[in-house]
């Protein structure tokens, strides 16, 4: 039974566009969740994002392709809105009222009785960290509060859908961490899909089983992180350390080889990066650290680079411009 | 978790503006300037030399217009900022994501506006029945007071809430809004030679704010009840169209960015 909700199908979006007068925001954009998934949408600024994110919130319809939720069609806005929960980016709030009772006034909209919106909205306050300023204006909310506030708006109707938009803004990094839980528990305890949008992408990493990655309206990668590092390969790096006396001798021997590309760290005068664009990554470290050696340069430190998602993501849009 | 189906979004929306509307200062204060604006202008109305040469039914009526031109435009300045306000404070969308359909939000702020209008009624009848009291017309005053400003108020707030809806900022709503009643309002100040010109006269009877100031000073100046009920057909048209066709062309063209671009 478990396993049947789990890979339950929550959201399929078929050829989806959309443009803004004379300029296509997003072109084909097709793609499929289950339960229980956590997918990270990627793009640089202008990708298509937040079109596509308020596309599947019903707050655009779009030009052309469908999608549904839960086996309801996209022409039935306001039934998916019943069982989604979105997070706008950079989204306002009436700062008049108290933290409880813009919750309580969410969950009214969402059909809960007076009581039931009430009690739900003093469980989301205690999850999120909030009990404590319920009764404050939000106008008195910091930033982080308030992206605490609109996550927890999220959940008012515990969704089978939620699509989080840079949630992760104004957190500091426990507040990061406790929210990524939350969002963790909703996709593992609720079986709901989770798409997150966002520019840390070491957030994405750390959470995500599926990334899409966006350019320039278009879906341009998309699989699990590791697949999408496979399929986009970006070249290996290791990092060196060398004493301080042999700092110009390494380097001299590093210029003169090929396929080898140095970055320096400001702080650290005698540690490179060294990027390594030979088709053969151990022969060029092999020869990196023999031409070291060999000419008496002392090595204090040495270790291999592991691509980060960040490095894959960069390399693939710069492809993509190019 | 229990719902409440029963209850209507529009009502939510309703009551959580019109708690914010009266528990805030903005209420309160609006119909503090309105009663301060009353008994100023009654007051100087009254002591007024140049209006000492109209008759009291036409001094009633003066006065009855201008109540009710306050009234409308406090209620227009509510509407005016009521979904273009979401908008500009970025907190629309959040409303958006409800499943509530979108024409549902406007009706509810709508009627909020009209709670206002409801406090001010009872503040403007001791002003109107001085006035009308020594030209002998106290029910007729305080009649069109209620009927006329009511129905005016719904039209005008109607208008300003389709506008506020469609505005992409508040600045634009509010603009628009005022413009749109002032210059509806504009000809009930045209002189009465003019006004008896036939395509004036037209015009007269078929935009619903000159239509029902026309009526008005009928009835104050001694005319039946029944008197030219085609004075009231267009305001009744107007307000029926709005009330029937507003709510399903908000729910398909509410927007998150404004316009009539969905």
């Amino acid at each position: 039974m478990k396993e049947n909700a789990e890979t339950e199908v929550v959201l399929s979006a078929q050829s989806l566009h959309k443009s803004y007068k004379d300029m296509d925001a997003l072109t084909d954009f097709s793609f499929e969740m289950r339960a229980g998934e956590i997918v990270g949408l990627l793009g640089p600024n202008g990708a298509g994002k937040t079109t596509a994110m308020r596309i599947l919130a019903t707050i655009f319809p779009p030009d052309r392709g469908e999608f549904s939720v839960m086996g309801i069609p996209h022409t039935r806005a306001e039934e998916i809105r019943a069982v989604i929960g979105a997070l706008p980016e950079s989204m306002g709030f009436p700062l008049y009222m108290t933290g409880e009772e813009y919750l309580t006034y969410m969950g009214r909209l969402y059909a809960l009785s007076s009581r039931n919106a009430a009690t739900k909205a003093r469980d989301l306050l205690a999850v999120f960290g909030l009990s404590d300023a319920g009764d404050a204006r939000i106008a008195t909310y910091s930033r982080g509060m308030r992206q605490r506030l609109g996550i927890a708006r999220t959940f008012i109707n515990d969704p089978k859908l939620l699509l989080l938009d840079e949630p992760t803004l104004g957190f500091d990094p426990r507040g990061q961490r406790e929210m990524l839980q939350v969002v963790r528990d909703a996709a593992v305890v609720n079986h709901a899909a989770v798409l997150i949008s966002s520019h840390q992408l070491e957030v994405i990493e750390e959470i995500c089983s599926r990334v899409l990655i966006m350019n320039k309206g278009l879906l341009i990668a998309a699989g699990s992180v590791s697949d999408v590092k496979q399929k986009f390969p970006v070249a290996p790096a290791c990092r060196i350390e060398v004493s301080l006396e042999t700092t110009q001798k390494a380097l001299d021997i590093l210029a003169r080889m090929n396929d080898v590309k140095i970055e320096r760290n400001s702080n650290r005068v005698n540690e490179f990066l060294i990027s390594l664009s030979g088709r053969d990554a151990t022969n060029s470290v092999n020869a990196i650290l023999q031409n070291l050696t060999q000419a008496g340069v002392s090595i204090e430190s040495f270790m291999m680079e592991r691509a980060t998602l960040s490095d894959v993501f960069l390399s693939m849009i710069e492809e993509a411009q190019a | 978790m229990k719902t409440n189906q029963n209850q209507p979004g529009w009502m939510v929306v309703l009551s959580t503006e019109v708690r914010h509307i009266w528990s805030g200062r903005q209420g309160p204060l609006l119909l503090l300037i309105f009663s301060l604006f009353l008994s100023g202008y009654i007051t100087l109305l009254a002591l007024d030399p140049e209006m000492n040469v109209l008759s009291p039914r036409k001094m009633t009526n003066v006065a009855l217009q201008t109540t009710i031109l306050v009234g409308v435009l406090v209620a227009l300045l509510l509407t005016a900022n009521s979904v273009s306000g979401e908008r500009d404070q970025r907190s629309l969308e959040s409303l958006m994501l409800t499943p509530l359909p979108r024409g549902q939000i406007a009706i509810g702020k709508f009627l909020a506006t009209l709670s206002l209008w409801l406090g001010m009624i009872p503040i403007a009848v001791p002003y109107i029945f001085l006035m009308a009291k020594s030209a002998g017309i106290v029910p007729q005053a305080i009649t069109l007071l209620i009927l006329i400003g009511s129905l005016l108020v719904m039209l005008c707030a109607g208008i300003g809430t389709l506008i506020s809806s469609l505005a992409p900022s508040n600045l634009s709503s509010f603009a628009a809004s005022f413009a749109t009643i002032l210059l509806l309002a504009a000809p009930t100040q045209l002189p009465a030679s003019v006004k008896d010109l036939p395509a004036v006269n037209w015009f007269i009877a078929l935009n619903p704010i000159t239509a029902l100031a026309e009526y008005q000073a009928g009835i104050l100046d001694g005319a039946p009840w029944s008197q030219e009920p085609g004075l009231l057909i267009s305001p009744i048209i107007l307000l029926i169209l709005i009330a029937a066709l507003g709510p399903s062309f908000l729910n398909r063209r509410l927007s998150l960015l404004g316009g009539l671009e969905t």
